[in-house]
């Protein structure tokens, strides 16, 4: 039966997870120093030495509660500051919620004498509570952490499409089935002449800022001669500058095979849009009522980065103003995430350069890391990241549709009047202006609307801002914009756009 | 005296003779029932896993002891509402001297310090929440500091000169209508202050999640339950416990583990709970731990 592997791989980890907590237990009782951070003893004896098997609605109760523990202390702590037993606590008891989840579910499935498809509720679910794991507490623990979490999520997915298919064979479809192929739904990938046939994304620009200071762009360069270009720039001062080449991602599958502008494409690699990706909602992060949220993938696509794609015209006629909100998956390691997508790029040999430290600051620079950083960049027209700077080289690759870049040089911080602690959170990396209001692109937020005196100040600041020199381009498909160190970036959606950028140093 | 109780079992904390439940896997208390009964019982000392109370026979413990609970000093001022330990494993304990403050468990046995605090005077009583500490003076002062993300928990400006990591005074906490502060509670993100004059205020927050109290902000606000006199109050992780002047609890907030002592909910964010000490018996106090509630009830004295 489809479920077998996926069971017995559970029930192993959950004999090991038990295993471990007598251990820890036994091991506590026979040195009582409190010297053993490492473990999930850190959380104290009590919760390791929780994973007995009372009954099942019991056993639901207190795992909610772990999960519900170790949750509250991530905000109790800096995320670099937290200890990892919390986040491994937080994995395990994930683990095994998903296996208490999958148990009841492949029982109830089969309480029907054949094999059918787990109830779309039932999945919703256990694709949640592993997600959750990966996205809350990053899936920590060295047994069994991201690399169990991704293994059981590709035995799921191979459980969910065999019987998926065997379904198909018996020629009986439950209605649900039925409902959900009509959204566009389905979860195995589609055939590769299906895919060349499928839906693009709409590549519709509401407004397109004019460029009015082009960056240079060129062709691909060696790592000699970017490693050469960064170390000998024409102003010493300033460091190396920005540049877009233009052809460095044209070996990606996800500009060719394995189609990223294709929607059915990313349906299939995240469980038929059952995967949950954390969103910000609202234009900027630096906008009253901006938020954060979960929300599965499914969601995202079809109610908020191409609404045209839902073939459920009643739907979209009828939306709440919730979802005319702007969702933006921004600075999210996705790819970490959804492995499956990751073997769709290529990491630039150009991140493989030791690139120089920040032109002015030399606070500013990071221990040196040891892979590139990667992160995804997923979102509708007119998303806005504010302009700020990172304390790393990034390769700014633009995958699907079209952004709108200006870049700003660290040697007019000053000019750039950067934030300062805001409710505790340092912002000194975020400037106070907005490129799209300061150029009438766009309106004023409404909680910045201000008195006569204000706008005098503001008048003044926006004709001083005028003058500090800036350079602009608007990134398309396969381009890939390279940003120094240091450099004020404001980056702006034009069209359904899915970007991913890697910062290295 | 008797101790009720009612909420989180997980660790057997409400189950002061543990023989007879030690086969079994405990459940929740999801109304208040007797847990212990004692010449004297004073306010317990809840933890996440254990229980701490202090009887005629001593410091009981009931449920799993917690690493710090080794040291009979800290059990001691904790239970003495002297010294508390914050949600991120902080310690702030006051030694008649000063209110020190500690980063963990391991830093206090050794004796090592991170903060030492000498500008609250004398003080009568330390709580704390997730991430910070609140103090009582004697003269009716409160005092806080923490993690400057959850200003709100403060309670006061964060400036250069009024760090949020040092203690500073809540002004707003002076000169109230119904005289000074006489009691504290905190947990969560979420603080009170009890007047003289049986008045409560509440304030705190956390951005990301929702508060289960209306009206929750960085400026204290009065606790409004019905038109009654406040006796006594307790906070836990998500909860609150409110002892009136007329001897009726009222609870609000998270109800997973049965900590309200209520099985139907209310509209309003607080329910009266349906409990009633017996006859010629009145509830002196309330507490509560992370998950779970307690009530101390006074029996009436008997002649033999």
């Amino acid at each position: 039966m489809a479920y077998r592997q996926l069971l017995y791989f559970c029930r192993d980890a959950s004999h090991q997870i038990r295993q471990e907590c007598d251990n820890l237990l036994a091991d506590a009782e026979a040195d009582p120093s409190p010297q053993r951070h490492q473990s999930l003893l850190g959380c104290g004896s009590a919760l390791s030495g929780t994973a007995r098997p009372p009954a099942a609605d019991l056993l639901t109760r207190r795992l909610d509660d772990l999960l519900s523990i170790s949750y509250s202390k991530f905000y109790c702590f800096l995320f670099k500051d937290l200890p990892v037993y919390w986040r491994q606590l937080y994995t395990d008891a994930s683990i095994l919620k998903f296996h208490l989840l999958l148990l009841r579910a492949t029982h109830a499935a089969h309480s029907h004498q054949q094999t059918v498809p787990l109830d779309e509720t039932a999945l919703a679910e256990l694709v949640k509570t592993l997600d959750l794991a990966l996205i809350l507490a990053g899936a920590a623990g060295e047994r069994r952490g991201r690399v169990w979490v991704a293994k059981a999520l590709d035995l799921l997915h191979d459980a969910w499409t065999s019987t998926q298919a065997d379904t198909g064979a018996n020629a009986i479809r439950p209605a649900k089935r039925v409902k959900l192929e009509a959204k566009g739904d389905d979860l195995s990938p589609p055939p590769d002449d299906m895919l060349s046939s499928a839906a693009s994304f709409s590549n519709f620009q509401p407004f397109t800022p004019p460029v009015e200071k082009p960056i240079p762009r060129r062709p691909a360069m060696s790592v000699e001669a970017f490693q050469t270009y960064m170390d000998n720039p024409s102003d010493s001062t300033l460091g190396p500058e920005p540049l877009i080449f233009t052809d460095l991602v044209e070996e990606w599958p996800a500009r060719t095979t394995h189609p990223w502008t294709k929607p059915s494409y990313l349906l299939s690699k995240t469980f038929g849009g059952h995967r949950l990706v954390p969103v910000e909602i609202g234009r900027s992060y630096v906008d009253e009522g901006w938020g954060q949220k979960l929300i599965t993938f499914g969601t995202l696509l079809r109610d908020y980065i191409d609404p045209s794609l839902s073939p459920d015209q009643v739907a979209q006629n009828d939306k709440s103003p919730a979802s005319k909100q702007i969702a933006y998956l921004a600075q999210h390691p996705l790819l970490t995430q959804l492995p499956a997508l990751r073997d769709d790029i290529l990491i630039p040999d150009l991140c493989y350069t030791s690139p120089p430290p920040h032109p002015t600051d030399s606070s500013k620079d990071q221990p040196e890391v040891d892979e590139p950083m990667l992160n995804a960049w997923f979102g509708p027209p007119g998303t806005i990241t504010p302009l700020h700077n990172d304390p790393y080289h990034n390769l700014l690759v633009q995958v699907v549709g079209c952004k709108y870049v200006r870049l700003y040089s660290p040697l007019h911080t000053e000019q750039m009047q950067a934030r300062g602690k805001e409710d505790g959170v340092e912002m000194g990396n975020t400037s106070s202006l907005d490129v799209g209001v300061l150029e009438g692109w766009d309106r004023p937020a409404l909680n910045q609307q201000s008195s006569p005196d204000e706008q005098a100040s503001e008048e003044r600041m926006r004709r001083a801002f005028k003058d500090v020199p800036y350079v602009d381009c608007i990134l398309n498909p396969g381009d890939t914009l390279y940003i120094p160190i240091g450099w004020w970036h404001y980056v702006r959606g034009l069209s359904v756009s899915f970007s991913v950028s890697f910062w290295w140093n | 005296m008797e101790l009720y109780a009612s909420g989180n079992n997980a660790w057997n904390q409400l189950i002061f003779d543990g023989a007879e439940y030690a086969s079994k896997e405990p459940t929740d208390f999801t109304s208040f029932q007797l847990v212990l009964s004692d010449p004297v019982i004073e306010r317990p000392h809840a933890s996440l896993a254990c229980t701490l109370v202090n009887t005629s026979k001593g410091v009981q413990a009931a449920g799993f002891p917690d690493d710090w609970m080794q040291s009979q000093s800290l059990k001691d001022r904790v239970l003495q509402s002297l010294a508390a330990i914050a949600g991120n494993g902080t310690i702030a304990v006051y030694d008649r001297e000063a209110v020190k403050q500690y980063q963990s468990v391991s830093h206090f046995q050794q004796g090592t310090a991170q903060r030492v605090f000498t500008s609250m005077g004398d003080v009568s009583q330390i709580v704390a929440y997730e991430t910070g500490f609140a103090a009582l003076s004697t003269i009716g002062q409160v005092w806080t500091w923490g993690d400057e993300r959850y200003e709100a928990c403060l309670c006061r400006e964060v400036s250069d000169v009024s760090l949020a990591e040092e203690p500073g005074t809540v002004a707003e906490l002076e000169d109230l209508p119904t005289g000074k502060v006489q009691k504290l509670a905190a947990a969560g993100y979420l603080l009170m202050a009890l007047t003289e004059g049986n008045d409560l205020y509440a304030w705190g927050g956390h951005p990301g999640l929702p508060g289960f109290l209306d009206d929750i902000s960085a400026s204290p606000s009065p606790v409004v339950i019905e038109d009654h006199d406040v006796a006594d109050c307790a906070v836990g992780q998500s909860h609150a416990v409110v002892l009136t002047v007329s001897g009726e609890v009222y609870t609000a907030g998270a109800n997973g583990n049965g900590q309200l002592g209520i099985t139907t909910e209310t509209d309003s964010p607080w329910s009266r709970v349906p409990f009633s000490p017996g006859p010629d018996r009145t509830i002196l106090s309330v507490a509560c731990g992370p998950r779970n509630s307690f009530m101390i009830v006074q029996k009436p004295s008997r002649h033999t």
